[in-house]
């Protein structure tokens, strides 16, 4: 379930793609992209690290079934 | 490859920045010498309780079972690997970890007349368990609490080998994940805690390999390093951990539900715990209930469920709002995505993915047959790792005042290099095997042969398949540094799932482990012992027995 960026809040600081303990993340030209969704733990740590609000989750199909 | 060298020299070096390497770093930097904390990752995110955690199990002397005596009778077994000594210096070092948890500004529930809000879980005798609110913050508090001591840090740094000077600890070496310097370390002491698990080794339904409940970036250099330095392993065969996780989602928050009184349901509607632990029902060990629901679904009764309806309602909040997103931060994400909720009706849960680790052999001081080399990451848990971490470092640095830096053998360090990068590539050969093929092909011979029930032919055909996936080793390549990371992440699970494949060979017996034998369908008592795991000359196992 990779994280989504609100291009609208993202003030492309960095911070979540620092603290990605999967290195999952790089900043693109508006905000951050996810590289690797297959290896996400999904523990929120981006989101624990953004400071504007700018992150949600879409849980990937997979863990729905 | 040109990539720069960056040196480094300390009196003590934790090796890995999760709670446990943290807990170490605190203690050391106490003692008044220089600390410096390593990992592949970043201090405010590394190890398992980089997404949170709910619970801090502590044993306080303030209600009934609720001593030392109780917690020695608990963890200090002939089949655990903890001594005496140690399991007293953690019940020591429990006061001190929940100070630092509260100067770092986590919370910890209270009750109104302050005493903490605490639950008994996995089958112990006393309400050992405090609760956390906003457990998700743990780690970048401590993080800060950390840094303000003025421990080093050293993050992105992938360690591939431990440095010895004789018979003593030295250093180490690796790789930065991000820029590719090559990293020296010389230290006084060090303290091994790069986590008691290893990940990735199996799936769970969804087949996604990090979809997992610990953190899937811990590979097993916690075993294969000390391992391939001449350090032993104790209970590799039967350190295997797993747990219910929700459908689908490699979080588990089982403790809380469990602890609080969640009832474990089978198809039928029937609660059958009862069956595998009559005192403890589903709040018994982890291993019993996952053993307990695995029977039931060899008897075709699944799926399951936790059953949290007839909860208290301000009971089922805390466990559903506060408890689980604290477990790990996007559990509500997952209720919303599945319209869960605690009140209304019980939640699917699974048999999770397996996992495996061993516990490095050490005295009474922690101290590995590696001089200097101290060991964290013995037990599982936030508090054990946490408070094991602590006394781990406070040895460290005490021996660290009282011996010289060791000298390191410059000339070795150019073929160490050759060795981390030889797998990476300007391109790709056309025979070149991704990371990804060749883990899958680990995690195709667990899950095929070493599933919950497994025999001694199972596991030939197993040590089989492990040398046919051994020719494809050379054929490993990166074209980046963060692929670079995952060979050898993917190199780590190969040596130790092969030498765990040896060492359950050797337990003949079933009952004790997360695991039936066909073969041996009985328990032994000869066997209420440890297995020691080494390397020869050759890096392939040996095995022998404690007394």
């Amino acid at each position: 379930m990779p994280p989504v960026f609100d291009a609208n809040k993202c003030k492309k600081c960095r911070k979540c793609v620092t603290r990605c303990p999967g290195y999952l993340l790089e900043m693109g030209k508006e905000k951050p992209e996810v590289r690797f969704p297959q290896e996400c733990w999904h523990c929120g740590c981006c989101r624990i690290a953004c400071e504007h609000d700018a992150i949600s989750f879409e849980f990937p199909l997979y863990t729905r079934l | 490859m040109n990539f720069s060298t960056k040196t480094y020299e300390t009196d003590v070096l934790i090796l890995g920045s999760g709670i446990s390497g943290c807990g170490a770093a605190i203690a050391a930097k106490r003692e008044g010498v220089d600390v410096l904390l390593v990992d592949k990752g970043v201090l405010e995110s590394s190890g398992n309780i980089g997404g949170g955690n709910d619970h801090f199990m502590a044993v306080l002397n303030e209600a009934e079972h609720d001593t030392y005596e109780d917690m020695r009778k608990y963890y200090v077994t002939p089949t655990s690997g903890i001594t005496d000594n140690i399991a007293y210096n953690l019940y020591k070092a429990m006061r001190p970890c929940l100070e630092v948890l509260e100067d770092s500004g986590i919370e910890l529930k209270r009750n109104p007349d302050g005493t903490y809000v605490r639950s008994a879980g996995f089958g112990q005798p006393g309400p050992w368990w405090i609760h956390i609110n906003k457990g998700y913050t743990v780690k970048p508090k401590i993080a800060s609490y950390i840094k303000k001591l003025g421990v080093k840090v050293v993050n992105n740094c992938f360690v591939t080998k431990l440095l010895k000077d004789g018979d003593r600890i030295a250093g180490c070496v690796g790789f930065n994940v991000l820029n590719g310097d090559f990293i020296v370390i010389r230290c006084k002491t060090a303290v091994i805690a790069f986590g008691l698990s290893a990940q990735r080794v199996s799936t769970n339904s969804t087949r996604k390999p990090f979809n997992c409940w610990y953190s899937p970036y811990i590979t097993g250099s916690q075993i294969i390093l000390p391992l391939e330095a001449g350090a032993a392993v104790l209970n590799i065969d039967i350190a295997d951990k797993g747990t219910l996780l929700p459908k689908g989602y490699g979080a588990p928050g089982m403790n809380g539900i469990n602890n609080m009184g969640g009832h474990e349901l089978n198809a039928l509607g029937e609660r059958f715990m009862g069956k595998y632990d009559p005192e403890h029902w589903e709040n018994c060990k982890r291993r019993d209930q996952l053993m307990g629901t695995f029977q039931e679904a060899i008897e075709g009764k699944g799926p399951f469920y936790m059953d949290m309806r007839h909860f208290d309602p301000e009971d089922a909040r805390h466990l559903q709002y506060d408890l689980m997103p604290g477990d790990k931060e996007t559990y509500l994400d997952y209720c919303k995505a599945r319209n869960i909720d605690f009140t209304k009706e019980p939640l699917e849960v699974e048999i999770g993915e397996r996992m495996i680790g061993g516990v490095i052999k050490c005295d009474d001081e922690q101290e590995t047959p590696i001089k200097n080399l101290f060991a964290a990451s013995l037990l599982a848990t936030f508090s054990c790792c946490m408070g094991i971490g602590w006394t781990a470092g406070q040895h460290a640095a005490i021996r660290s005042k009282s011996v010289a830096m060791p000298s390191v053998e410059e000339s070795q360090f150019e073929a160490l290099h050759a060795d981390i990068f030889s797998h990476f590539k300007e391109t790709k050969s056309e025979k070149a095997v991704t990371y990804t093929e060749f883990e899958d092909g680990i995690r195709q011979v667990m899950d095929y042969y070493l599933g919950f029930s497994r025999s001694e032919k199972g596991m030939l055909q197993a040590l089989k398949s492990m040398k046919t996936l051994e020719e494809y080793v050379p054929r490993l390549e990166a074209t980046t540094l963060r692929e670079l990371m995952r060979v050898r992440e993917s190199m780590e699970l190969f040596k130790l799932v092969r030498i765990y494949i040896q060492a359950c060979m050797q337990r003949k017996e079933s009952g004790r482990a997360m695991y039936r034998r066909v073969d041996y369908p009985n328990l032994d008592p000869s066997l209420n012992k440890c297995l020691i795991t080494t390397l020869d000359k050759d890096g392939n196992p040996s095995f022998d027995w404690t007394k």
